[in-house]
């Protein structure tokens, strides 16, 4: 697959930085569509046992949504802004996906409101559905 | 007394104080460190408790109340509605009801500090099978 931005170069797109990193690939961004991307290194402070745990699905979700929002500011020579979780819906954890393993999320924006976005992800590792739902994001200006 | 024991997945994000029970309910005095290496990133010049992290606290708060590790099934609902910093909201409260049904732990809970409520959930948790 074709990529936008990688490696060192995400860190133009997020505000979060190590430990808790959880995006190292933007795919693609159209208008309302993304794809992000996350190695799952051993050394991920959402590992446990050999897995990664459910609150590291859901962070790689909520800084997936911040990449592709990212990429607009970053398009404009701006850097990332601050944002935040404002609400999660019905976030369904299938599996925890194993360490090594690579995931991918496809976003859809459903609602975009002032400095609010609504957005619906899926989140796939090997080709199987991990985590699936929706997340309000509020980005600070 | 099990010999459960209360790992928590980020290391010195947070300490229970004391543990009490409110009727059905169980009641958390909770600690943040403002020194937990998760504020290196979230964020570099303003640290505020990551919510991913203000959840599985509460999980494990949960596993701490039953005395069972837990898988998280759906998270039905999380709201966020007030950001947590170790600065100011040093000393924090978990409070929550579990209802079990057909081998499902159905938790409702909420941070809150002094007056004010930080967050909201609501999610299904099913028993942790051990993991191959």
């Amino acid at each position: 697959m074709e990529v936008l931005c990688q490696g060192e170069e995400i860190k133009k797109l997020i505000p979060q930085r190590a430990p808790i990193m959880q995006v190292d690939t933007l795919f693609y961004k159209k208008e309302s569509e993304a794809c992000c991307g996350l190695t799952i290194l051993p050394d991920n402070i959402f590992c446990q046992q050999g897995h990664f745990t459910e609150p590291g699905l859901i962070e790689h979700i909520a800084q997936s949504s911040a990449a592709m929002s990212g990429y607009s500011f970053f398009q404009n020579n701006q850097p990332a802004p601050l944002g935040f979780i404002a609400e999660i819906k019905k976030m369904n954890i299938y599996f925890c996906p194993k360490t090594g393993e690579k995931l991918q999320t496809k976003l859809t924006i459903v609602s975009e409101v002032e400095n609010m976005s609504l957005v619906k992800a899926e989140t796939y590792a090997g080709g199987r559905l991990a985590a699936e739902g929706q997340m309000k994001i509020f980005i600070k200006q | 007394m099990s010999d459960f024991e209360l790992i928590p997945l980020v290391k010195n994000f947070y300490t229970i104080n004391r543990q009490s029970k409110d009727g059905e309910g169980y009641i958390f005095d909770i600690e943040l460190d403002e020194k937990c290496p998760v504020y290196q990133g979230h964020f570099p010049s303003e640290p505020i408790a990551p919510g991913v992290c203000n959840i599985q606290m509460i999980k494990e708060c949960a596993e701490y109340a039953i005395q069972q590790k837990l898988q998280m099934k759906v998270l039905q609902r999380c709201r966020f509605l007030k950001l947590i910093t170790p600065q100011n909201n040093k000393n924090i409260t978990v409070r929550m009801t579990i209802n079990t049904s057909d081998e499902k732990y159905m938790v409702a809970a909420q941070i809150v500090d002094g007056e004010e409520t930080y967050l909201d959930l609501k999610g299904d948790f099913v028993a942790l099978q051990s993991v191959d």
